[in-house]
């Protein structure tokens, strides 16, 4: 009874909620020490930043990295346009 | 449903009025449910617990017994420390040049193109606010190739930034600020100004207001509460902002306090307390701003959806 009412507001939050664990960056730059040191914490966007910006600048790599997260993220900004401004069109 | 709408006063004066066993059974099961709710609100705030009685304990303390100890002796001495040694105020007040100017700026940029997004027969209209709305949405990470190399081509004065550069100067990291931002901002002003009459500014067209006039003397001022609830938000997610300054400035001085933590992690021996302390005097003043602006902010949470 309430989730099917919740739908629309549910996609949203799923959504966002993939959106800023894409986006995750600090705790884990702070946990790290940095680089992806440790095992399992090489996030794309921690892999990005060490490449562009850290001591080993493998800068196409990095974008190429910049890349493959822009178009993961794509998808879920899509899903999010879609629910938020399919009312505005009718 | 009908449980949850009862006030909570009214519980125990009608249990009072009445003799015992004839109410019905509700204030028992709310008891449960409030306990339910306490044991998560505590759940997640033992983290942040833990942290303050760590930073109230001396580092030996905590190296001889571990962290999960009685204490032998709590003072205040690791804020201090952590006030002293590090420089604290210095960054505290390069976040407040970072913050204030990129909320205001912010609010003025994407005031403009709610207004014309949501004002005028644009053609491309939806485009426009579906483009802001994505930017809004997209990791930072993705754009800090470009902005990196831009950022070492663009020069500015030497009166500006000693760098001569847009990189390592607080300049640059207000300009990304606002560029960033500027996407969440203009989604929900877009939605409050929809809500305006167009009936106030087509008055005020007839008076002969010019666009410009009906933009700051009808239109912001109407828009207030929006203001006020984004620039608390704003404020809050600009002063915890970590990765633009971390990326775009090299000079350990000029940055925020967010990212000058790290000043108190030193290259061979940390002291976990002294961070702890450190970090909990960076988190007063988002604290603070809520407290005080605590209405607008929760308005806020709601403001955009409304009309989404």
């Amino acid at each position: 009874m309430v989730f099917p009412a919740l739908k629309p507001v549910n996609i949203i939050i799923l959504v966002v909620t993939v959106m800023e664990s894409l986006r995750a960056f600090d705790i884990v730059y702070v946990l790290g020490g940095g680089t992806g040191s440790k095992p399992g914490m090489e996030l794309l966007s921690l892999l990005i930043t060490d490449n562009i910006i850290g001591e080993s600048s493998h800068i196409g790599y990095g974008s190429a990295l910049a890349v493959v997260l822009l178009v993961v993220s794509l998808l879920a900004i899509c899903a999010f346009l879609v629910q938020t401004f399919r009312k505005e069109d009718q | 449903m009908t449980a949850t709408v009862t006030p909570p006063a009214a519980g125990p004066r009608s249990r009072r009025a009445r003799p015992p066993g004839d109410g019905p059974p509700r204030p028992k099961r709310q008891t449960g449910r409030h306990f339910l709710l306490g044991g998560i609100a505590l759940l997640w705030l033992v983290p942040l617990l833990w942290a303050v009685y760590t930073s109230l304990r001396p580092y030996e303390d905590t190296a001889k017994h571990g962290y999960l100890s009685w204490p032998h002796g709590i003072s205040l001495e690791n804020f201090s420390d952590a006030w002293s040694q590090s420089g604290m105020p210095h960054f505290f007040w390069n976040s407040v040049l970072i913050t204030i100017p990129a909320v205001l700026g912010t609010l003025l940029f994407s005031a403009a193109v709610a207004f014309f997004v949501s004002r005028f027969d644009f053609r491309w209209n939806i485009a426009l606010l579906l483009f802001f709305t994505a930017g809004n949405l997209l990791p930072a990470q993705v754009l800090i190739t470009p902005l990196y190399r831009l950022y070492l081509q663009i020069g500015l004065p030497g009166w500006m930034s000693d760098s001569f550069l847009l990189y390592d100067s607080v300049w640059g990291i207000i300009a990304i600020h606002i560029a960033y931002q500027c996407g969440f901002c203009t989604f929900v002003l877009s939605n409050y100004m929809k809500t305006i009459p167009k009936e106030i500014t087509e008055a005020s067209l007839v008076d002969g207001a010019s666009v410009w006039r009906q933009f700051f003397q009808i239109v912001l001022p109407l828009c207030r509460p929006a203001f006020a609830a984004l620039a608390t938000l704003e404020s809050i997610w600009i002063y915890n902002d970590f990765f633009w300054s971390l990326a775009l400035i090299d000079t350990g001085d000029k940055r925020p306090i967010t990212s000058a933590l790290a000043n108190l992690q030193g290259q061979y021996f940390t002291n976990p307390n002294l961070i702890a302390a450190g970090a909990l005097m960076t988190a007063i003043p988002t604290l603070l701003v809520y407290f005080a602006l605590q209405r607008q902010f929760i308005s806020g949470l709601t403001i955009g959806s409304g009309k989404g």
